[in-house]
């Protein structure tokens, strides 16, 4: 993907703005744009890190999978966690990260795509994953019920879905706004 | 712990089976990174979970302690938990083997030990306690990752099952090639004690995939040790029918050392132990005046060096006091009380 600034490099620093939209741009755009600070602070050793506006920090913690982070070519190695700011070399040199969400910003790097999503029906995992399962399930069963119930023009029963799906939905920010 | 005073499955054989799992809490910054505030905060959350669920909290002092260090040698916590910098405690739950340590790299490391090759019953014991602390603080999870830790090899279940072995016929055989006994994807390692392997004490442990069903790794698990056990029993059958004498001899003459001498150092009392306990393996009818199984596990936990300079009080200024301090142990129990009864 090419930078959206320049239209010529290839793009290194993916981020949301406030309104969520999504943007690429190359490292030399996003440092002119202020997108990445050219100072590193004293204590990461004088290597150039990228700049986390606030807003964008916000938008992240909205939907951690709208991961500002650098991906590709030569600035690899510059990419930081936007949650702890750890630095994604230092994860591989040290094999060690900072926080939770390092493993979903990075995953594409530690990680390659061998990863299989195939659960055992015995596998462990945690009791508020198993409820977030639950949840999206739910919410999908109910779609399917609204459509069928606008189909036959019960529009009773479509509002009654309506509001459950809502909820739902609620329910599910409001545990990721305790991020 | 209790493990080493009640009698369990193949008991002979298997020391304990333990069941470990490692966790941190989701939605924050991983124990090991955290200041200092968030450190404690989160300990002392957990506190209040635990003691209202009947875990009873240990004293654990700050820095690399005499405590930590037996506890370490127990088996009981991690390495990073004695060299841990931030604050730390321990709690246990005696009617359910049950031991947490909170600190060292991974925040929370929940155990069960129970004795003999019962790898199920610990694994619900650890499994309960997991359930427990989730309900009130949920887990890093990531899905086809499995459950998050500050080191990136340690992602996955977090799980690992593990027994204590006794197979001196390795020893007496002249084996060394461990490794084949156990299945391609378990490790059997040596127990080590100051760098050696001593006792004749092996620990087989398996890590199951995050994906894979719990239930189904622990009946694989308790079957690789069967398997051991039956091949274990085979060899040491061919070596009691020709050395027979020799192993009793040996056994009595053990016995008499352990009772007698002034002073003992630990690879000294491993070794004795391992001798009257390979007569009780193979020669059960004449093993009367020989000390239980029961008393031979507690000695052999309690023999260890950071075990004997916690337990006179520290006041083990040298190596000899340290020597003089476990053989006076050894004596009270053999002397006094052959089978070892309400060890705390």
């Amino acid at each position: 993907m090419n930078c959206e600034s320049c239209k010529n490099k290839h793009a290194s620093v993916f981020f949301a703005d406030e309104s969520g939209g999504r943007h690429a741009l190359c490292s030399a755009c996003a440092e002119s744009l202020g997108k990445i600070s050219p100072y590193s602070p004293a204590s990461e050793g004088g290597a150039a890190r990228p700049f986390i506006p606030q807003s964008t920090l916000l938008a992240l913690k909205e939907d951690p999978h709208v991961a500002l982070y650098q991906s590709a070519g030569d600035d690899s190695a510059r990419a930081v966690c936007p949650y702890c700011a750890t630095p994604l070399d230092t994860a591989i040199e040290k094999g060690r990260v900072g926080c939770p969400e390092c493993y979903v910003v990075f995953s594409d790097r530690l990680f390659p795509s061998s990863l299989s999503p195939e659960r055992a029906k015995g596998a462990r995992m945690p009791s508020s994953y198993k409820a977030e399962i639950d949840r999206t399930r739910s919410i999908s069963e109910l779609k399917v019920k609204i459509r069928s119930a606008v189909e036959s023009e019960n529009y009773e029963l479509a509002a009654t879905l309506r509001d459950k799906i809502r909820r739902l939905e609620g329910s599910g920010r409001a545990a990721r706004k305790e991020i | 712990m209790s493990w080493y005073n009640t009698e369990g499955p193949l008991w002979d054989f298997v020391l304990y089976s333990k069941v470990r799992y490692i966790r941190n809490v989701a939605k924050q910054r991983f124990y090991s990174d955290a200041d200092r505030n968030r450190a404690a905060e989160n300990t002392a959350r957990l506190d209040s979970i635990l003691q209202k669920n009947g875990f009873r909290a240990e004293k654990v002092a700050a820095g690399v302690t005499a405590q930590a260090l037996s506890l370490l040698e127990k088996g009981f916590v991690e390495r990073d938990f004695v060299y841990s910098d931030k604050p730390r405690a321990l709690y246990q739950n005696e009617p359910c083997n049950l031991l947490i340590s909170l600190g060292g790299d991974n925040f929370i490391s929940i155990s069960s030990i129970v004795s003999g090759a019962s790898i199920g019953e610990a694994r619900n014991m650890a499994a309960g306690a997991e359930e427990l602390i989730d309900r009130e603080m949920p887990f890093a999870y990531l899905e086809g990752v499995g459950y998050l830790s500050p080191r990136i090899s340690d992602c996955g279940s977090g799980a690992e099952l593990s027994s204590a072995l006794y197979l001196p016929s390795l020893r007496l055989s002249g084996s060394e090639d461990v490794s084949s006994l156990a299945p391609h994807d378990m490790s059997l390692r040596p127990m080590m004690c100051g760098g050696e392997n001593l006792g004749d004490i092996y620990i087989l442990s398996y890590v199951p995939h995050h994906l894979s069903d719990e239930e189904s790794a622990v009946r694989y698990f308790g079957g690789a040790v069967s398997k051991i056990i039956e091949k274990e029993k085979a060899r040491l059958g061919m070596i009691a029918q020709n050395n027979d004498k020799n192993i009793f001899e040996s056994a009595r003459r053990a016995l008499g050392t352990l009772l007698y001498s002034s002073a003992l150092s630990e690879g000294e009392l491993l070794r004795l132990l391992s001798d009257i306990r390979l007569s009780l393996c193979t020669s059960e009818s004449r093993s009367e005046d020989l000390p239980r199984v029961a008393t031979l596990n507690y000695l052999r936990a309690e023999g260890l060096s950071a075990s004997v300079i916690l337990a006179s009080g520290k006041t083990c200024s040298s190596q000899y006091d340290c020597d003089r301090a476990r053989a006076a142990l050894v004596r009270g129990y053999i002397e006094h009380k052959n089978e070892v009864k309400n060890v705390k």
